[in-house]
């Protein structure tokens, strides 16, 4: 059995750590990520180099670290849906520009380096993925940490940078132009020590969104459930019908393929506040179902 | 449970399928060739034969898009073979890929400063790593799972390791799993500036090596459970028999001198698979061609083998360095190495890096002839990342 002994987010709603009781200041207007002094959690010369992704990425984890600092480390799951996507932009303006760029902003630019750096900063030699699947990546992330051993614990990170590429991408294209996209950081502690918030069961699915109650409904079967079980069931655009209570979490995040994350931590706080059950649902891809199910313990 | 191979796809600088890239290794002649890629200047490339026009063709698609996502659907159609729809078995698709659809962002750039009208802002919507593990699960039947795997060079390995490991958990009954990466001017300006190419065609595990080729390919496994396979009637080809992960968190791009990493991978899939360093009996190296790893590499199989190495080889100096396919790449040739009892050597070495512990050079330097049964293939990658998988006769 799993569960997660600690986390942090970076998001629009509220500073890091972002464990306080933070709901009722929920405000669908704050668009801005509310960014922590990075300088508080990263060296001076290590700073300079890293691009918002990495700092996001470090800084959560240094405090998933700190506060599980009696355990080991067994490894670094990360899940990103587009990567370090500003460092491939600077590599990319580069290679037009200079004869000789500098390969700095190419080492930086793919996927596993969050999970590298991590494991750099960390010191952690042990297992090492990341997941990139667009949608139901942090699904994808949660399921393989679930299926790990009970060898010490897994930071498992959610998280996907915005640059003004990805908005002008948005804006010209015709399907996507009232899309309000949004980025952040969700990093977790997950291991089987107990604590008060289980990580019951996840799933993640290359299923149509429009089979999403069908695919709910199995998904609890499997676990003896059904939605009568759960207390809430927060959504990021498609809710299902005939769950108890709901609520769209991307109206205070933004669109970005990792916004599970902050999903995940709404459903915490609602745990924490008296809720014994809440699933988190995820179809930012039209294709890709995830779902994480959390139980207060 | 044990995992089974039941089908293969390849394509590489060797083939355009399973048989002929068997035929280039069994030739023992390299794909690698002086290339002039988008007007770079000529290098050492390994290029898939096949144009973007006659991939889509092949492909039966009505739409333009990434090679990566060409590549890769030739491949996994080829690895999924005849197979028969069957919606009581739960099908997956896990892919890996290191720069996603570069190549096709990059041709978008280029029309937009051409001012073409080819140029559609929708073309970035290939870009993500998981375009093409997509593509290819709607282009299977039963696909009921996706995943993508971004661990740079590790990528396909890796996408590997992730099936057995869901596989084992009883979440999925098969899997086309392996990797695909195209090459792109990112990919090429990028090792360029790290300065790792090597002028000539490259020479893994030589003295003198100076650096790599870049390559471009695709490779998959299609993976099934017992049950699956019984239900499948496809033929079993090998086993998946050990999977091992670590990270050697020592540099973002270079290996630790010890091998740290490395060391721990290759025990972790030994361990896995419950066998000894002396079952092994070819190892198919990452074996860049690189000076650092070339020589991290060597000490790590030392340690791990403590100095009794069975025959070892890149098969780099075939196909060049197709990044996250490599994994997915050289696991099929591990497959072919088993079914054909045939080592693959090590192409264009003159100098041993090192006279005691030498690379196989021909198939016929493989020690005494032994019969493969167990293959140990190692994919490292920047950021440390570093797998081991383990194939066995099944």
């Amino acid at each position: 059995m799993k569960y997660i002994n600690s986390y942090s987010g970076i998001n629009c709603q509220n500073p890091l750590p972002n464990q306080n009781d933070w709901l009722n200041t929920l405000d669908v207007n704050s668009n801005e990520l509310v960014l922590p002094n990075f300088k508080e959690h990263i060296e001076g010369i290590q700073l300079r180099r890293l691009s918002k992704i990495l700092k996001m990425s470090l800084a959560c984890a240094q405090f998933c670290n700190n506060e599980m600092a009696k355990s080991e480390m067994a490894g670094i799951i990360i899940g990103t849906g587009q990567g370090c996507l500003d460092d491939t932009r600077k590599f990319m303006v580069d290679m037009t520009s200079y004869e000789s760029p500098s390969p700095t902003p190419f080492i930086h630019s793919t996927h596993n380096t969050i999970a590298g750096q991590l494991g750099l900063h960390m010191k952690c030699h042990g297992y090492n993925i990341t997941h990139a699947n667009e949608g139901a990546c942090l699904e994808n992330a949660l399921l393989d940490a679930y299926l790990q051993p009970d060898q010490g614990w897994y930071l498992v990170g959610a998280v996907d940078e915005k640059i003004d590429w990805l908005q002008l991408l948005i804006e010209q294209s015709s399907k996507l132009k009232d899309l309000v996209i949004g980025e952040g950081a969700t990093f977790f502690a997950v291991s089987n020590t107990p604590s008060s918030i289980q990580l019951e069961d996840v799933g993640a699915y290359f299923i149509s969104k429009n089979r999403l109650a069908e695919t709910v409904d199995d998904f609890l079967r499997q676990n003896k459930l059904d939605l009568k079980d759960v207390d809430l069931v927060l959504h990021n655009g498609n809710g299902v019908s005939g769950a108890q209570d709901q609520m769209n979490y991307q109206d205070f995040c933004g669109a970005y393929f990792t916004n599970s994350g902050f999903g995940i931590e709404v459903g915490i706080q609602k745990l924490k506040s008296g809720l014994s059950r809440v699933l988190v649902v995820n179809t930012i891809r039209e294709n890709q179902i995830g779902l994480t199910l959390l139980k207060h313990a | 449970m044990e995992i089974f191979v039941t089908g293969t796809g390849v394509v590489s600088a060797i083939g355009l399928n399973t048989n002929e890239n068997l035929t280039g290794l069994l030739a023992e002649k390299t794909g690698i060739r002086v290339t002039n890629y988008r007007g770079e200047p000529s290098r050492f490339l390994g290029t898939v034969s096949s144009t973007n026009q006659e991939l889509k063709q092949e492909l039966e698609l009505d739409f333009d898009t990434s090679r990566t996502a060409l590549l890769g659907l030739k491949a996994a159609k080829e690895a999924w073979g005849d197979t028969t729809s069957d919606a009581n078995l739960r099908t997956g698709v896990i892919s890996g890929n290191s720069v996603g659809g570069m190549d096709f962002t990059e041709q978008f750039i280029m029309d937009l400063i051409a001012q073409s009208s080819d140029a559609s802002i929708e073309a970035l919507f290939s870009h993500p790593c998981g375009f093409s593990s997509q593509l290819i699960a709607k282009e299977l039947d039963d696909v009921s799972f996706c995943n993508t795997i971004s661990t740079a060079c590790s990528s396909g390995a890796n996408s590997i390791l992730q099936a057995v490991q869901l596989m084992k958990a009883g979440k999925l009954d098969r899997v086309i799993a392996g990797g695909t990466d195209a090459l792109s001017m990112f990919t090429i300006k990028g090792f360029s500036s790290l300065m790792i190419f090597d002028a000539e065609q490259c020479r893994p595990f030589d003295a003198n090596r100076s650096g790599l080729n870049l390559g471009e390919g695709a490779g998959y496994l299609l993976l099934e459970t017992a049950e699956s396979a019984s239900r499948s009637g496809n033929k079993i080809l090998a086993k998946i028999s050990g999977c091992g992960i670590a990270n050697d968190s020592y540099h973002q791009t270079s290996l630790s001198p010890d091998g740290k990493g490395a060391v721990m991978s290759m025990n972790a899939a030994l361990e896995n698979a419950g066998l000894n360093p002396g079952d092994i009996d070819y190892v198919n190296t990452h074996g860049t061609s690189t000076e650092n790893n070339d020589e991290v590499e060597l000490t790590a199989l030392r340690t791990v083998f403590n100095d009794n190495v069975p025959s070892f080889a890149s098969t780099k100096s075939f196909t060049g360095h197709t990044l996250g396919a490599s994994g997915a790449i050289e696991a099929v040739y591990a497959i072919l190495a088993i079914q054909n009892d045939q080592a693959f050597p090590s192409l264009n070495i003159t100098d041993h890096l090192d006279d005691s512990y030498k690379a196989i050079t021909t198939k016929e330097d493989h020690k005494g002839g032994r019969p493969i049964k167990h293959v140990l293939s190692n994919s490292f990658g920047f950021g440390g990342n570093q797998t081991t998988l383990i194939i066995s006769e099944a």
